[in-house]
């Protein structure tokens, strides 16, 4: 398939960069999520071992044109520790959820990353300079005899090679009983909302031991429990609107507002009796849920198919799409390899016309909305060599299997692509397949 | 029936695993295994009671008028036929299986989402139901309506609540949590409308808010028996026991039977499509429940 998506005439190239490269997995390097900032020039990547890794992009250069914008490493740092709650007796995950940064306001960056029990802000910040020419003490940091010091001078900067240093500004912790699985900065840049099983509460960035509760689903007994939060996110530019997901698959868009106390509106897809299984809660519960970049869409992931849900519609969503729906006839074997509960997440690109999530077997697929055609591609390291095209993969459900296609029995159900991300302007992804991060951009012909 | 009693049997070790696994029990998870539970659990035992094996409860009130058995909904006046049987033994009201006694099968034990009241949240599938959804074409009816259940808490207490065991403390917070305010926003609830109120925001409450809760959320005490005539406090006979307990008040009744306290519980919602019927015995499976339980 030659024409890609998005409205160029291109296709999808490969940039090979993995983040490790050893041939054995190891669990602490499995990435766990992926997000770039907001201009697209830096990713960062959490893994399960509590560890971030920040790439910049290199800027272009007219002495190697064919070195565009590659993706560099820039910082990495242990975010999270593991931890144990000695009042409840269990351990804390390392395990980096969710990664989201902040607005660049000045010459660092920063960003939150969190665990399950704890929000921690980053500042990423440069130093290419130091100071010298102490007075008291002399370049050893070893403090100088105030007798022996005769002549009194200016200390001067002088430059230094470039050290990137990451330091924890805040720390949002004893907030959360129930796991963490969502954190959105809001719109006002001032506060941030950060979500668990059963409550959703509103941080203050500059208050780290107090936060309001906006939404609290426990009720008061827990076995009338029949939903948790599975995700939330503030809206991209009204500061008093967000939405979260529940494990019934349904939708909540909330107004903090005092005068919309009572008119939260209830996104939800009547549910198809005649695909009614043992274990359709289970695929209805939905996994990710983005607003797009305009404010008037929001998209949401459940574990066969994406939605896009108009704001003004609440009955239905507007588009939906079948990301592996072969995988519908194979759901007990799912469940019994723990497949079933994989929550795969979902993008828009910057332009909001195409969509892409990931699956099994190392593949991913994009939808583009306006030309309703969808591509499945493949992250793997044979089919990424160096500005090689990526070759569009298809899954035979049935029937003869052609050459190139690939039988559903044949999928990898350990090779899952959990987590991916869009540059927000260029056709620039970041694919996160295991413990490998793989770059595809859109070559334009 | 086979495929239901397998995804019973699937699950119930995946709710242990949820247990032991590193970070501590996952809610959500949780909660989907209990669900897919409760329904594998209906199903097995309305394919059972179907296949003739285990007889269904007499639902009068239900064959009379004709209404198709559902989930019973928190909430709704559903008339509780009789249940000769079980009163007579002493049990607590629960679904007629008297043939469970005989072949020794042992009911999955309650996990989640029976209430005292009878409510049994999710997965609706007919009747006053909240999300509308009928049952799946071809599905056996089952006989067991769950407004001829009384489930208790005996079950819950004696094989533990994996909800209320999940990570979170559910009656205190965190020691050190910050005193968390709500800016006069309630809290939203979820779900579509129903007939009760919408929760308000629910802050952790204390101990005694719950009383429910206060022995701990895995209580393997045999539940308090029903006060019994009273009796005189002071030294035992010679040759009998004295049980020391907390007062010198009346002694107790008799204590119902393991097999007949596991067997009043409400069944679950029947789930979709229908299942194949055949599968192993099932007291292994039984015992297979009552070993998580313990765990």
């Amino acid at each position: 398939m030659g024409a890609g998506l998005g409205g160029h005439k291109g296709v999808w190239g490969a940039w090979p960069w993995c983040l490790r490269t050893q041939p054995c997995s190891q669990a602490a390097d499995i990435i766990s999520t992926v997000e770039f900032n907001h201009t697209g020039e830096l990713l960062a990547t959490g893994d399960k071992g509590g560890r971030v890794v920040i790439f910049q992009r290199e800027q272009e250069s007219k002495n190697q044109p064919h070195r565009r914008g590659e993706y560099n490493v820039y910082s990495t740092f242990q975010s999270h520790e593991p931890e144990f709650d000695y009042l409840k007796s269990l351990e804390i995950e390392e395990k980096i959820n969710k990664i989201r940064w902040l607005p660049q306001q000045n010459a660092a960056y920063f960003l939150l990353s969190t665990n399950d029990k704890t929000v921690k802000l980053w500042k990423v910040s440069e130093r290419d300079k130091r100071p010298e020419g102490y007075n008291l003490k002399d370049e050893d940091g070893r403090l100088r005899d105030p007798s022996m010091i005769t002549v009194l001078r200016v200390p001067v900067l002088r430059p230094m090679d470039l050290m990137v240093e990451a330091t924890p500004r805040r720390v949002f912790a004893n907030a959360h009983t129930y796991h963490i699985n969502s954190i959105s900065v809001n719109s006002d840049y001032e506060t941030y909302m950060s979500a668990d099983d059963l409550r959703i509460n509103l941080w203050n960035f500059e208050i780290t031991n107090q936060s309001f509760n906006i939404v609290d689903i426990k009720p008061a007994n827990m076995e009338e429990l029949t939903e948790v939060i599975t995700a939330a996110e503030f809206h991209p530019h009204h500061c008093n609107t967000f939405v979260y997901s529940s494990s019934k698959g349904t939708i909540r868009l909330c107004d903090m507002r005092a005068a919309a106390l009572h008119s939260s509106h209830f996104f939800e897809e009547p549910e198809d009796p005649s695909n009614r299984s043992f274990f359709s809660e289970i695929i209805s519960s939905i996994s990710d849920v983005k607003f797009s970049h305009s404010g008037r869409y929001i998209m949401t992931r459940d574990y066969l198919t994406v939605k896009v849900w108009d704001l003004n519609m609440e009955n239905r969503p507007i588009e939906t799409y079948q990301v592996h729906d072969y995988l519908r006839s194979k759901l007990c074997s799912l469940y019994e390899n723990d497949c079933i509960f994989d929550k795969f997440e979902c993008v828009w690109n910057g332009s909001d016309s195409v969509i892409m999530t990931g699956s099994y077997n190392n593949f991913f697929r994009m939808f583009d909305r306006n030309t309703k055609r969808d591509v499945t591609l493949e992250a793997s390291r044979e089919n990424s060599k160096p500005r090689a095209i990526l070759k569009p993969r298809k899954v035979c459900v049935g029937g003869k299997r052609r050459k190139d296609e690939i039988s559903v029995d044949s999928l990898d159900f350990s090779k899952k692509i959990l987590h991916t991300a869009w540059h927000p302007s260029e056709n620039i992804i970041a694919v996160a397949a295991t413990n490998n991060l793989y770059i595809f951009q859109d070559k334009v012909n | 029936m086979e495929e239901a009693q397998r995804l019973l049997t699937v699950s119930v070790w995946k709710l242990y695993r949820c247990r032991v696994r590193r970070g501590g029990l996952r809610l959500h998870r949780s909660l989907q295994l209990s669900l897919l539970v409760r329904a594998a659990r209906h199903r097995y035992l309305s394919a059972r009671a179907a296949a003739g094996i285990l007889p269904g409860p007499e639902i009068t009130g239900a064959a009379e008028s004709g209404a198709t058995p559902g989930p019973e909904i928190t909430g709704a006046t559903i008339p509780v036929p009789e249940l000769p049987a079980a009163t007579e033994s002493g049990a607590t009201p629960g679904p007629e299986i008297t043939g469970a006694a005989e072949s020794g099968a042992i009911p999955v034990p309650e996990i989640t989402g029976a209430t005292e009241s009878g409510a049994i949240p999710v997965p609706e599938i007919t009747g006053p139901t909240e999300s509308g959804a009928t049952p799946a074409p071809g599905d056996p009816q089952c006989p067991n309506t769950p407004s001829a259940d009384r489930p208790s808490n005996r079950t819950e207490r004696k094989w533990g609540n994996p909800l209320r065991d999940c990570t979170g403390d559910h009656r205190n917070p965190p020691s050190g949590a910050p005193r968390s305010e709500s800016p006069g926003v309630p809290g939203i609830p979820p779900g579509r409308p129903r007939e009760d109120p919408p929760s308000p925001v629910n802050r952790d409450l204390p101990p005694t808010a719950d009383p429910r809760s206060a022995p701990g959320p895995t209580n393997r005490d045999p539940p308090p028996a029903s006060p019994g005539p009273p009796r005189s406090t002071g030294a035992p006979r010679a040759g009998q026991k004295r049980r020391s307990c907390g007062s010198a008040g009346p002694g107790r009744g008799p204590v119902p039977s393991k097999r007949a306290r596991l067997e009043a519980e409400a069944p679950p919602v029947p789930p979709g499509p229908p299942g194949r019927c055949s599968g192993p015995p099932a007291a292994a499976f039984g015992f297979l429940v009552r070993a998580v339980g313990a765990c």
